[in-house]
């Protein structure tokens, strides 16, 4: 069995919208037509692969910013393995092992897991208008129409 | 030989499920009202469309919906159009299948993006729940991030109705797709009334859900100053109860003015709302944020002064009669004062942009696509 640190991962481009906002990644996969939330760890761990960083020096590097990393017992892996499921990542080339900056989009503290929220089934969620929807007397409506 | 029509398809998924009527839906409305003359029908056919086939519609549809002349027509596959039109906001996309057309060059996506508040602005907004209630582990930021993303994914062309949302869009550094083009929006009626008579008194008001950042509350002390002063006036509030308003109602609802210079109405149908617009001279936008902001169009067109905050949406606009106050409660009351003692300039029919102008302009877009 592949041991999934001899992996090497990129992210499914063609397959998926992909896009971080203040240390989170939201994803659409066009393919599944699921919508995903990923949380901070997570959103590093994205960064990572997309900044084609061998998987050697994310160990190195997490350290530096998480208190508490501990590479034997992340939760990366299953993580991985996650995304690689619901096609969000592919099986790529060999990168190079190098040092990369994370974002400073959010105050990074102690190491959480990195997880994958799926949301399959929005269909009476993803009608409602988080903001412009109001009470039925939100907007002056027509005389006899 | 007869040439095939150009079917153009306007997702009404949002007023199917919905079936109300806020800002969103009635430039929807309007705009299907104008594409529908402005397009030459013997190129173009309007239909309506729904991508969540499943959901049932309501019994009794919103009489202002039933204005719509392509809400009204039969449902269409959207497989079947040429064009899509996305005019709501509405995630029950079936990606693959639209991709797939997409990548068959058999359809073109035109959608409207409004604004990005709920990124901007989270703090304002209540967590995602389902239509049954049910709370889900999703905050209202990132349900509308499933959207926004959605909709820089599918489109070849967005519309943004003010230079400052694609600002504020270009500094989220997202790789977006899509063409944008920024068409303002406009007042609803052509015809510009007549300014108000002169007086000394300010007869105030404010069309805004009442809701969070729409500063509801800063105009209220502004005229708790005024009053206090002395100073003749009234305040009209029009608008529904929105969210995380709270404190604001509970001011209203115990002021000591309360329907006597004070007032706040609800369910109003457009021949009352035009009948406090005919009875006050000054108009208010004093929202901290807006993707556009329409009350201040209609406002002017009404023929009224109008005080808005100065912020850069609303700095886009160049109009006569219109004037900006930063600050806060008192900024605002001194500028009510001076602005009461000035004349409103009589404008001209056309003069104040409107949702036709903002048609014509999506005509003209769906024509290069």
């Amino acid at each position: 069995m592949t041991n999934s640190q001899d992996l090497n991962y990129q992210i499914n481009t063609g397959g998926i919208s992909f896009e971080r906002l203040d240390g989170e990644v939201v994803i659409i996969s066009f393919e599944t037509g699921k919508y995903l939330n990923s949380n901070n760890a997570a959103a590093d761990i994205l960064f990572l692969i997309e900044h084609g960083v061998a998987r050697e020096s994310w160990s190195r590097i997490l350290s530096s910013h998480f208190a508490g990393f501990d590479d034997t017992n992340s939760g990366i892996d299953e993580f991985l393995t996650l995304a690689y499921e619901e096609k969000l990542l592919l099986l790529g080339d060999e990168v190079e092992a190098k040092l990369v900056e994370l974002p400073s989009d959010y105050v990074r503290k102690g190491w959480e897991p990195p997880t994958l929220l799926v949301f399959d089934d929005l269909a009476d969620l993803l009608l409602i208008d988080p903001i412009h929807d109001t009470s039925t007397s939100g907007w002056p409506t027509q005389k006899n129409e | 030989m007869k040439t095939k029509k150009i079917k153009i398809g306007v997702d009404v998924t949002a007023l199917i499920y919905s079936n109300k009527v806020t800002g969103i839906e009635r430039v929807i409305v309007e705009t299907n009202k104008n594409l529908f003359k402005i397009l030459d029908s013997e190129v173009y056919e309007l239909h309506p469309f729904t991508v969540a086939s499943g959901i049932e519609g309501h019994e009794h549809i919103h009489p202002y919906l039933l204005s719509d002349p392509v809400f009204t027509k039969p449902l269409v596959e959207f497989s079947d159009c040429d064009i899509l039109l996305f005019g709501g906001i509405n995630l029950n996309i079936p990606f693959k299948e639209i991709l797939d057309l997409k990548k068959q060059n058999k359809i073109k996506i035109l959608s409207f993006i409004y604004d990005i508040l709920p990124l901007t602005y989270p703090e304002s907004l209540p967590d995602a729940v389902t239509s049954a209630g049910r709370a889900v582990n999703l905050s209202g930021k990132n349900f509308f991030r499933f959207y926004l993303q959605a909709m820089f994914s599918l489109p070849d062309h967005v519309i943004l109705n003010s230079k400052h949302v694609e600002d504020e869009i270009s500094r989220l550094r997202w790789n977006v797709k899509p063409t944008i083009t920024v068409i303002p929006l406009g007042a609803f009626d052509s015809q510009v009334m007549v300014a108000s008579p002169i007086t000394a008194a300010c007869h105030g008001v404010y069309v805004s859900t009442l809701a969070a950042r729409k500063g509801h509350e800063e105009l209220l002390d502004a005229f708790n100053l005024l009053w206090d002063e002395g100073f003749d006036c009234t305040l009209t509030l029009i608008g529904g109860r929105g969210w995380k308003i709270d404190t604001v109602l509970e001011k209203i609802e115990n002021h000591p003015l309360k329907d006597l210079k004070l007032f706040w109405r609800q369910n109003l149908v457009d021949f009352e709302v035009d009948e406090i617009y005919a009875a006050s001279n000054i108009a208010f936008c004093v929202s901290e944020a807006e993707g556009f902001g329409l009350s201040l169009e209609e406002g002017l067109s009404k023929g009224l002064k109008v005080i808005a905050r100065d912020i850069p949406v609303f700095r886009e606009r160049d109009y006569l009669n219109l004037y900006f106050f930063s600050g806060g409660a008192k900024e605002l009351s001194d500028k009510i004062r001076e602005v009461s003692v000035l004349p409103a300039k009589p404008l001209k029919d056309n003069e104040i942009r409107t949702m036709a102008s903002f048609a014509n302009e999506v005509a003209q877009i769906i024509r290069l696509l």
